[in-house]
């Protein structure tokens, strides 16, 4: 009868986390840049999880997750992080820079024109602050609330961050598609 | 201009109150730039989905099955004996009790030095029984060069039967005495060496004693006499 129970409780927890491991991994990736800390972040993050199933509320598994995986990234991957890739929180605060025109924006037509490694390389090149924050809301589609809670920063310091983080994904962008010349095409069109 | 551009990303994504989303959509509609945010807000997100896509990485999942099936293994065993953890301590507890019940009981070949104390006085009856046990070992001890003043027998705690003869020496020195426990083989307190391997000694209540064992059984011979001698006397008695 026991181990019966355990069994049932296993089954169903190896069913919820093998369907959610692509992202969780993805998200691992992209936060570590690194395929071995990556995997290593993911493991770390379903072990967790499936100690702490039992206290699991049954409502959203995938955001229960990525908020252990973000976590654990937060609490122990990121200190071993490069200086280079991190900010401080002061970055954080600071204002943004005037929006450019709106012709010089790149528009979704470009954007579909880059390739998926250009776009995932542009991200990579987001302080990992602004990165989590836009990963789990546009790629994860997790609420403000629940990047919050995930991050343990106020909703409004989310919204902040996701801004933020477009923005330099934007100029990121706008950056790399003037150098491999999809912004010029675009304007001899 | 940064609580705005936040306020239109807010809107992106859905995130926004009735009111608030009011206000946002009457910026984006009174600034282009803020408009041209908003489409730049939407179509990363929907680039991002498009583009970035979940990775599937079936060796690192397996890898994962494999740790969950090391926990399952640790938990099991934790599980288990937590859950019998009682069972096992109090099936101990109980065999070492019964063990030294049976011990003191049936098994132990050990005299204890309170069962015997009743026979240190040399010269005294001790706990003399009317009848004297049929205890067969006494003939095979030889008191041919002892003159035997007193016979008394009977049996200590354990049910386990004695005699004691009062004896005096070639010399016709009294004060000694003799003691043959039947089924023992041990004495407590008797077990210092001695000139014969054979032969313990020690002191019984401040006597001295030696002992020594005949066919399961045991001699105890004491009396106020030096170590050396009683060692002697009792050799002489294993001839």
């Amino acid at each position: 009868m026991l181990f019966s129970r355990a069994n049932s409780t296993r089954d169903r927890f190896q069913r919820q986390a093998e369907t959610v491991y692509p992202s969780l991994f993805g998200t691992a990736l992209r936060l570590t840049r690194d395929r071995e800390e990556a995997e290593d972040l993911a493991q770390e993050a379903i072990v967790r999880a499936y100690e702490a199933y039992d206290r699991f509320d049954g409502e959203n598994f995938k955001a229960w997750i990525l908020r252990i995986l973000t976590n654990l990234y937060i609490n122990k991957y990121r200190r071993r992080k490069r200086s280079g890739h991190s900010v401080s929180l002061d970055d954080d605060e600071s204002s943004f820079e005037p929006v450019g025109a709106a012709e010089e924006i790149p528009d979704r037509q470009l954007l579909d024109e880059m390739l998926g490694s250009e776009i995932e390389e542009a991200l990579a090149q987001v302080p990992e602050i602004f990165r989590v924050a836009v990963l789990l809301s546009d790629l994860e589609g997790m609420s403000y609330d629940e990047i919050a809670l995930a991050t343990e920063v106020p909703v409004g310091t989310v919204r902040s961050r996701i801004a933020r983080g477009r923005t330099i994904l934007r100029r990121e962008l706008e950056r790399y598609a003037l150098q491999e010349g999809y912004l010029k095409q675009e304007t001899e069109k | 201009m940064s609580q705005e551009i936040e306020l239109v990303h807010a809107l992106a994504d859905g995130e926004l109150d009735a009111v608030e989303e009011a206000r946002a959509r009457q910026l984006i509609s009174e600034s282009a730039e803020l408009s041209a945010e908003y489409e730049w807000a939407r179509s990363i997100k929907s680039a991002l989905l498009t583009h970035c896509k979940p990775i599937a990485n079936d060796e690192a999942w397996q890898r994962c099955i494999g740790r969950l099936d090391d926990l399952d293994k640790v938990k099991g065993t934790e599980s288990f004996v937590g859950k019998w953890a009682w069972v096992f301590c109090g099936a101990l507890l109980l065999m070492i009790l019964a063990g030294g019940v049976v011990s003191r009981t049936f098994g132990s070949r050990t005299v204890s030095n309170t069962q015997i104390a009743g026979l240190l006085d040399p010269i005294g009856s001790g706990t003399a029984a009317n009848k004297v046990p049929n205890v067969q070992v006494a003939n095979s001890v030889d008191l041919s060069k002892f003159q035997r003043t007193s016979v008394v027998g009977g049996y200590l705690e354990n049910d386990r039967a004695f005699v004691k003869y009062g004896l005096r020496d070639q010399v016709g020195l009294s004060g000694l005495a003799l003691a043959i426990v039947q089924g023992a083989d041990r004495i407590e307190g008797l077990d210092q060496s001695t000139s014969n391997a054979l032969i313990k000694s020690g002191k019984l209540n401040g006597i001295n004693s030696v002992t020594w064992s005949v066919q399961g059984n045991t001699c105890v011979l004491f009396g106020e006499r030096p170590t050396d001698e009683l060692v002697s006397l009792a050799e002489e008695m294993m001839n």
